[in-house]
């Protein structure tokens, strides 16, 4: 039988299914633009905006800003602390289905 | 959408950019084309500046998809991977098809059976094989079999015209595979 201890703890910032959406898609990336995640996580603009400043905020991604041409671009990339925490986190939620699968078949 | 689907949005719509292998497959089609003596495909200036309208085009097709589909740069180690793969895919089929044709004198062309095969491994390795490719890639190794190619010239040459019109169709089926996996172009996704 597990333990309380036994069960990973999650990252709550990172856990939010929106962002742990947009830092998945940035793992594979070196950089990424606001449309490409737009497009692939169909956000609107002012809840990625939003998502985006929180994980800012806290280190996980950096955002650039600038012009390609005459369009401005915003530039999203994964900073070893985001790309640290995605992968950890990833780690925990497999652990975490592992335990459940566990004490479903014992 | 899955961590799988996640973790592979960002090569899928890389590869998925199917308009651009339109000029792609046009510059092959010049090439089979003017490889069978067809004459202004044989003039070098002409065939210069298709190329050159050619590669003006694919670049608009590209910056196209910039705008509307977003900015992509692939994790290094990933694009790596990637890169190896369509040397060691097309080195081999480029190289080992024409000599082969070359060498063993048949009558299908192994560069066109080459080529397909080639195009189905560097999709199933890019974005897993659909129904499509298998078709279209399926279709381009069937006609390379068919055994109605002339000498050892003309397999390669020749191979050039079906594979071109392969390209073409197999990138707009692409771009239509694009459009249902990230959605159609409007201008909400335009300016940021």
């Amino acid at each position: 039988m597990s333990s309380s201890s036994d069960v990973p703890a999650l990252d709550r910032l990172v856990h939010e299914p929106n962002r742990l959406a947009i830092l998945t898609v940035l793992s594979s990336t070196e950089e990424a633009d606001f449309v490409f995640l737009q497009r692939t996580l169909e956000l609107t603009n002012g809840n990625l905006s939003s998502h985006l400043s929180k994980l800012e905020e806290a280190g996980l991604v950096t955002v650039g800003k600038s012009f390609v041409g005459r369009r401005p671009n915003t530039s999203i990339a994964l900073t070893e602390l985001g790309r640290s925490r995605i992968e950890d986190h990833w780690v925990r939620l497999d652990r975490l289905k592992g335990l459940a699968a566990h004490k479903m078949h014992g | 959408m899955d961590r799988h689907q996640l973790e592979t949005a960002a090569v899928r719509a890389t590869y998925l950019r199917g308009l651009t292998s339109v000029p792609l497959g046009l510059l092959f089609l010049l090439t089979g084309l003017g490889n069978l003596g067809w004459a202004p495909a044989t003039k070098p200036l002409v065939y210069l500046a298709c190329i050159a309208v050619l590669a003006v085009a694919w670049a608009g097709i590209s910056r196209y998809y910039d705008v509307h589909y977003g900015r992509i740069r692939i994790q290094k180690r990933r694009q790596l991977r990637l890169t190896l793969a369509c040397a060691v895919c097309f080195g081999a089929a480029l190289i080992g098809g024409s000599v082969l044709d070359f060498r063993l004198d048949l009558s299908v062309s192994v560069f066109a059976v080459a080529f397909g095969v080639a195009m189905l491994v560097w999709s199933s390795i890019c974005v897993g094989l659909r129904a499509d490719h298998v078709l279209v890639w399926g279709a381009l190794i069937a006609v390379g079999l068919v055994p109605v190619w002339g000498g050892p010239a003309d397999n390669t040459s020749a191979a050039w015209l079906p594979i071109g019109v392969a390209t073409i169709i197999a990138g707009l089926l692409d771009h239509r595979a694009l459009s249902r996996s990230f959605g159609p172009v409007s201008d909400e996704h335009v300016v940021v």
